[in-house]
């Protein structure tokens, strides 16, 4: 850390800015070798495979952040998610380094990691669609039998 | 609150390349670097170790207690417990309404620990961790706790929840 960074009043962020990020994301894919294809101008979109199968990931970039997300990671049961559920995902952002698992509006869970644009690296998109890849993996088939108990539980 | 429940975390498990970068320990730079952060930001901290800081705020809901453990890898905020469980299973309004607030939630995100406590987690990478991240870290746990104190509350019900 400078003397400069500790002294600046104006907090001034010092990100490539958003359109630039997503060039640099691109390269990176393209380092990588992993697939892609544009969806929008600042969102990719890459198919993640895991052992329990294969998720579709957004990547965006906005002005502060990069925003890898599975979303639906599961779709929302009929009459949505129940108990044993909602305590399996609650319980699983302990377990999920980076990554967060929660509802969406329509009631789907999700899968994300936020990462400042500010600072950002190639490993930390690396990691990012890694973490999202294992957890993804690690946490489909639990919410599925969770869905299941919840079912027979009734209600849900 | 001690330490080790505060910030207690499983090793994170990543595949490949990931995996190898996870290593624990701070290193000397950000040793230095977070409690000039905190003077910057004007918060009072406790060093209780060189890679574990303790500060706090009160809020409008209450006073909340903020841990930070830095490591090679990551630097990771913690509000925990953000509500006490008390042994009792949460209802599920409360399991709801922390999954759905994961989803309007910018930076942090609300989880329950292996006791079954709330807590509030920020995560941040240790590579390209700028005073930026810092502020933003502390303004997000900050207001979201206090944001959403009252939801929660009204979501324990009657099994209540402490508030700490």
């Amino acid at each position: 850390m400078s003397d400069d960074e500790l002294n600046d009043p104006d907090d001034v962020r010092s990100g490539p800015g958003p359109s630039a990020l997503c060039e640099r994301l691109v390269g990176m894919f393209d380092d990588f070798g992993w697939p892609y294809e544009r969806n929008g101008p600042l969102t990719l979109r890459t198919h993640l495979g895991g052992e329990n199968g294969t998720f579709v990931a957004l990547v965006r970039v906005t002005e502060h952040w990069v925003v890898a997300t599975i979303n639906p990671f599961c779709a929302r049961p009929e009459g949505g998610f129940g108990p044993v559920a909602l305590k399996l995902m609650a319980g699983a952002n302990h377990l999920a380094n980076m990554a967060k698992v929660g509802i969406d509006p329509v009631g789907d869970a999700f899968l994300t990691v936020e990462l400042p644009s500010e600072g950002f690296a190639d490993s930390h998109l690396y990691d990012a669609l890694a973490a999202l890849t294992h957890y993804a993996d690690q946490f489909t088939i639990p919410l599925l039998q969770a869905n299941r108990i919840d079912r027979l539980n009734g209600g849900h | 609150m001690a330490p080790a429940v505060a910030l207690r975390r499983v090793a994170p498990r990543l595949p490949g390349r990931a995996q190898t970068l996870v290593r624990w320990g701070v290193d000397e730079d950000m040793a230095k670097t977070l409690p000039a952060y905190f003077d910057r930001y004007g918060w009072q901290f406790e060093r209780r170790r060189t890679d574990l800081y303790r500060t706090g705020f009160a809020g409008d809901t209450g006073q909340y207690e903020i841990w930070l453990r830095a490591t090679d890898n990551w630097v990771y905020f913690t509000i925990n417990p953000y509500i006490r469980a008390e042994g009792e299973p949460l209802p599920t309004p409360a399991l709801r309404l922390l999954l759905e607030l994961n989803y309007t939630v910018n930076l942090a995100k609300f989880l329950v620990d292996n006791d079954g406590d709330i807590a509030l987690n920020v995560e941040l990478p240790a590579e390209g961790f700028s005073y930026s991240h810092f502020a933003d870290a502390l303004t997000a746990l900050s207001h979201y706790a206090d944001e959403h104190r009252r939801a929660f509350d009204e979501a324990m019900g009657e099994t209540g929840g402490e508030v700490v």
